[in-house]
């Protein structure tokens, strides 16, 4: 795992959704859906998202495509800052002063060495190549955006949850791969469009017929390949999936589970896998992390988050999850409570009010996601004391 | 969705109203385009067949008779004036329906698209432009342009997009909140492209039933504006315009109130059918799309 | 099983009349509950499930009518009795709660309101009684300071809170049947956890029958302590739960045994049903599962009759020889 590059690094993301009201349209309120997440991604890894509904799983995915502008935070790219391309041209500039230009100035040089790695990189083109003139540096983030938003659009997919909703109803399934071709150029003619949509669309386990039809000929679980392949046509490093399968039918679902990781293989994709599904998410992730109320509250690899799991939440959330088998004896921690609004989140750990063993510090300090063994991060004043 | 339009289709036709008006509609579609055969232009008017021929010297009306099937009324013949004002009403209709609609569709789908403070400004527009009430505002707005058909048709047009924006920024909010909008953009389908492609197309057949249900209206408006002497010239093939002159005839001659009911019957029925024929193809068509929409 | 039969469906068919034709979507189901116990029914979407629910309380649409069969509710058929005698039933003997409590609720009245609508209309109490009644019932349902939550509209509840609240009104007039259709479907698992607990908890207390209708086959190894399987408006498996676990006897139960990703095994592929659920206009002739069906020969053309293969164990297939086979086999690969 070490020796594996990280494709996608995520930095303290943050994003609020206002809150509108009155005739003047005044803000009243945030939503605080996604409030300081880190994670990396690893280059052909499937990294599985799970948390309840509400807890910011579809949020943290659209910012990272750049769907949603960040409200702080940064995202990385195979080591390239992307939150310049992905936050409107307006802030940008205040943006590159706050990440870079502020914390390099007060850097001693020969300090560079100790940033981490996505930082170091950006330290030496500022120290090096602009002379640490800031105007020059901010310049570089800049130029080309439209050919780095392309770019990014490229790279980045996305599998949508709803089979029906995802596919514009009056588009044939072949316009509807076909248009990221065009939009990107990456065709010259007609024959070459249908050649690759055909290709594309075997691949997904479909056939050539099916790209003069509209989407309401299809059932679901074909509605989703159709989808996958618009995101795979485009040949991009990671796909996020949203619950790409949760609204599919239990005997389809297990097909698309299928088809995606032989995708993965053929095509060498990463995946970032959001569901509320924990069986599903344990069963195609490499490594799992765990969300709650806008946080991650605990990320390790597959075997480690479902042998032992450290996160009191993680903990309840699997022992939650009915098993299709009678016999089958559990001890079921049943959680008090709902899950408190994202407007308001609760003091000190997220988790506390429901947490069965939330001590004093629980609201007072919000615990950090830390190191607990290899690999295994959780954000707890006392991981692993439930079980 | 060929599945989807035969259905459609075959729902139309089987609704009687509907098909009523569709009738209609082609009756007067032909009427239109035969209009010099069946009311052929006198040589003298070749050039300008939208006149009226001047028949007869006397200024009071005469009824019906074999040359003049509907009378003649300021020394006109008022057959040749309906069968031609037919063309008129749907050179009106048609105009001022389609860019109206035009308008409104840019108005209305920038403002849902952007949403913010341009939708907040362009709505706000709209609204001052609703709050005037389109009557009046066609006449003051004729008025101050100066008499004549043209004139009128801008009045209109100017007045008359505002229920289309609306319309359409209320259906592209509700399409926008469609998936396939974010999987768009997620290709990288620029905004323009996206409202065309992806908005416009799942939004536009309320507008369209909307912009038929409309083109009736706008005839009776233009009527009204002929028939207060701000629309088509004497002796225009309009219908307004022939009950404009109609206008002195219309309390009859003395002792036989109903005496000259042909000015106003013959001409008054057109423009009723004409109105009748759009509002019954719209009422269907809106049915058959969505039957939520019915108000 | 000396149990009392409390309900008894027998041959129920309800089909659609639509423009496009007509959907069978519930054709020819038969199965009984007893006293106290839950009946789970289980299958996927479009499979007829909630229609079997609504045709028991003559809830359909006016597309909607019952064909053929007998529901026979301690004895007397449902279909036989009036508009007003079946008003009498609904709600007071048997109740219902749906997969999504907010369409289910009316907005503009509190719960209150709409609680002791129900206790008013069946029990003929006073107001205050029935208010009393009301709040007594949600603490129940464990909705906390219930004096205060009862003036309550339902957007002010979360999720959990509104099916809880469902609950209560079900529960309010001492129903003999619960009809739960995918109470929980809508729900967060730990909110889901809390909801099924809470259920098995009132059915000790007050000794009704459920019938849990879920695609969920954790939620139904869980709750119920029979199972109908349904498929294309057709039951293809009737069974104990444990039996039907243990040991499922038709293609299709086996398949979506295996297809589902469980938390307590590791899989190394998942083993996925080919093809897709037909459309209800077009259910095969025959054995509707055939055109996925590995074990499909010609005679699956034929219908299979709904038989006894063991004790209290029904199925309806031809192949159940093919079928125990190839399980055996597949248990030996495992072992091996
Ligand atoms: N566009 C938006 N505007 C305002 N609030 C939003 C928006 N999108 C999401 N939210 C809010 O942010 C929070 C997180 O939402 P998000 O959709 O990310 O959750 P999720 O984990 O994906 O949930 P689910 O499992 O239901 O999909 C929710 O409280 C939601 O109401
Ligand atoms: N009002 C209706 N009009 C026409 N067809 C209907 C109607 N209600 C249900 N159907 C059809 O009957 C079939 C069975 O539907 P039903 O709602 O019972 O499925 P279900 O098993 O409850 O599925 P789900 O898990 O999606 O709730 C479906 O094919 C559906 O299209
Ligand atoms: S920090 Fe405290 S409240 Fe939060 S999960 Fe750990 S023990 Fe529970
Ligand atoms: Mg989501
Ligand atoms: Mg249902």
């Amino acid at each position: 795992m070490t020796t594996k590059q990280p494709i996608l690094q995520v930095r303290n993301l943050v994003k609020h959704f206002p809150i509108r009201a009155g005739v003047l349209k005044r803000i009243v309120a945030w939503v605080k859906a996604v409030d300081g997440v880190d994670f990396d991604i690893y280059e052909g890894e499937t990294l599985g998202l799970v948390g309840e509904s509400g807890c910011g799983k579809t949020t943290v995915g659209m910012t990272i495509l750049g769907l949603y502008a960040p409200t702080d935070g940064s995202v990385y790219f195979e080591g390239e800052d992307i939150t310049p391309y992905i936050i409107p041209r307006w802030r940008v500039r205040k943006y590159i002063l706050k990440t870079y230009v502020k914390p390099f100035m007060k850097l001693k040089k020969d300090k560079i060495d100790e940033l981490p790695n996505h930082m170091k990189r950006y330290a030496e083109i500022f120290f090096n190549d602009v002379k640490s003139n800031a105007k020059e540096f901010i310049r570089m983030f800049m130029d080309n955006r439209k050919d780095k938003q392309k770019s990014i659009r490229r790279n980045l997919q996305i599998v949508f949850q709803d089979p029906f909703s995802s596919l514009n109803p009056r588009m044939r399934v072949g316009n509807i791969i076909g248009e990221a071709l065009d939009v990107h150029k990456l065709v010259k003619n007609r024959e070459e469009r249908n050649r690759k949509v055909v290709e594309i669309l075997k691949k997904v386990g479909m056939f050539d017929e099916h790209a003069n039809r509209y989407p309401h000929e299809f059932s679901g679980g074909q509605r989703q390949r159709i989808g996958i392949a618009r995101a795979l046509v485009l040949n991009p490093k990671l796909v996020v999936a949203d619950e790409a399968v949760s609204a599919l039918d239990v005997s389809i679902r297990s097909q698309i589970l299928n088809l995606m990781e032989d995708l993965q293989k053929d095509f060498g994709l990463t995946y970032l896998f959001i569901s509320h599904d924990l069986s599903v998410i344990k069963h195609i992730s490499d490594r799992v992390a765990v969300m709650y109320l806008g946080k991650i509250v605990e990320i390790a690899p597959k075997k480690n988050l479902f042998d032992r799991p450290l996160h009191p939440y993680t903990v309840a959330l699997m022992s939650a999850i009915p098993i299709p088998d009678p016999d089958y004896k559990k001890k079921r921690i049943i959680l008090k409570g709902d899950v408190p609004s994202p407007i308001n989140p609760p003091s000190g750990c997220r988790f506390h009010p429901r947490c069965p063993i939330a001590r004093e510090i629980c609201s007072k300090e919000e615990p950090p996601l830390q190191e607990h063994g290899a690999n295994h991060l959780v954000a707890c004043h006392f991981p692993g004391e439930m079980s | 969705m060929d599945r989807e339009y035969k259905r459609m289709l075959k729902k139309f036709f089987r609704n009687p109203s509907g098909l009523f008006g569709f009738a209609l509609l082609v009756f007067f579609v032909l009427v239109a385009l035969f209009a010099p055969f069946i009311a052929p232009p006198q040589p003298s008017n070749k050039h300008e067949p939208y006149m009226m021929p001047i028949v007869t010297w006397s200024s009071e009306p005469q009824p019906p008779s074999k040359e003049h099937p509907f009378g003649v009324c300021g020394r006109r013949d008022i057959f040749y004036g309906v069968v031609w004002g037919t063309r008129t009403a749907f050179r009106i209709g048609l105009t001022v329906t389609a860019i109206s609609t035009l308008i409104g569709l840019f108005i209305g789908s920038i403002s849902a698209y952007y949403g913010g403070w341009i939708d907040e400004i362009l709505m706000r527009i709209t609204d001052i432009f609703l709050a005037v009430p389109f009557l009046i505002a066609a006449i003051v707005l004729t008025t101050l342009l100066g008499t004549g058909l043209d004139k009128v048709m801008i009045a209109m047009i100017t007045f008359g997009w505002m229920g289309t924006a609306r319309l359409i920024r209320g259906n592209i909010l509700q399409a926008k909140e469609e998936q396939y909008v974010l999987a768009a953009k997620a290709i990288g389908v620029s905004m323009p492209g996206i409202i065309v492609k992806h908005l416009l197309p799942n939004t536009i057949f309320p507008v369209v039933i909307q912009a038929s249900m409309r083109m009736g209206s706008l005839v009776i408006t233009a009527a009204i504006l002929s028939f207060l002497g701000l629309g088509a010239p004497q002796g225009y093939s309009d219908w307004g315009a022939i009950l404009n002159y109609s206008r002195d005839w219309i309390l009859g001659a003395q002792g036989e109130a109903l005496k000259y009911w042909y000015t106003i019957v013959f001409p008054g029925t057109a423009m009723v059918l004409f109105v009748l024929a759009w509002n019954l193809v719209g009422d269907t068509l809106r049915d058959i799309f969505d039957p939520r929409l019915r108000i | 099983m000396e149990k009392k039969k409390i309900l008894e469906v027998r041959n129920l068919k309800t089909y659609f009349y639509t423009e496009d034709g007509v959907v069978k979507a519930v054709d020819g189901v038969s199965f009984e509950v007893y006293e106290g116990e839950t009946l789970g029914i289980v299958g996927e979407s479009g499979c007829g499930k909630s229609v079997t629910s609504l045709s028991i309380l003559r809830l359909l649409d006016e597309k909607g009518r019952i064909e053929e069969g007998e529901i026979l509710f301690k004895g007397k058929n449902l279909l036989d009795l009036s508009e007003d005698e079946m008003r009498e039933i609904r709600g007071n003997e048997i109740a219902m709660i749906f997969q999504e409590p907010m369409t289910a609720l009316n907005p503009v009245y509190t719960i209150g309101d709409q609680i002791m609508e129900a206790i008013i209309l069946h029990q003929k109490v006073s107001e205050q009684k029935a208010r009393k009644i009301a709040i007594e019932m949600l603490k129940k349902v464990g909705i906390p300071e219930p004096e205060k939550r009862i003036d309550e509209y339902p957007h002010e509840l979360s999720g959990g809170m509104r099916q809880r609240a469902m609950i209560a009104m079900a529960l309010s007039c001492n129903p003999s049947i619960l009809i739960a259709d995918e109470p929980t479907t809508a729900l967060d698992v730990t909110i889901q956890a809390q909801i099924l607990e809470l259920m098995k908890e009132l059915q000790r207390e007050y000794g009704m029958s459920i019938i849990m209708i879920t695609h969920d086959l954790g939620v139904i190894a869980e709750m119920a302590d029979r199972v109908l399987v349904m498929y294309a408006g057709k039951v293809v498996e009737y069974a104990d739960v444990r039996d039907l676990f243990k040991d499922p006897h038709h293609p299709y139960t086996w398949g979506l045994m295996n297809s589902i990703p469980r938390l307590d095994v590791e899989y190394e592929r998942l083993n996925a049903i080919p093809g897709v659920v037909p459309d209800a206009l077009h259910f095969p002739e025959g054995c509707r599962f055939r055109n996925r069906c590995e074990f499909a020969t010609n005679k699956c053309a034929e219908e299979p009759p709904l038989v006894e293969v063991k004790a209290n164990h029904f199925s309806a297939c031809w192949h159940i020889d093919e079928l125990r086979k190839t399980m055996k086999l597949a248990q030996e690969g495992e072992t091996a």
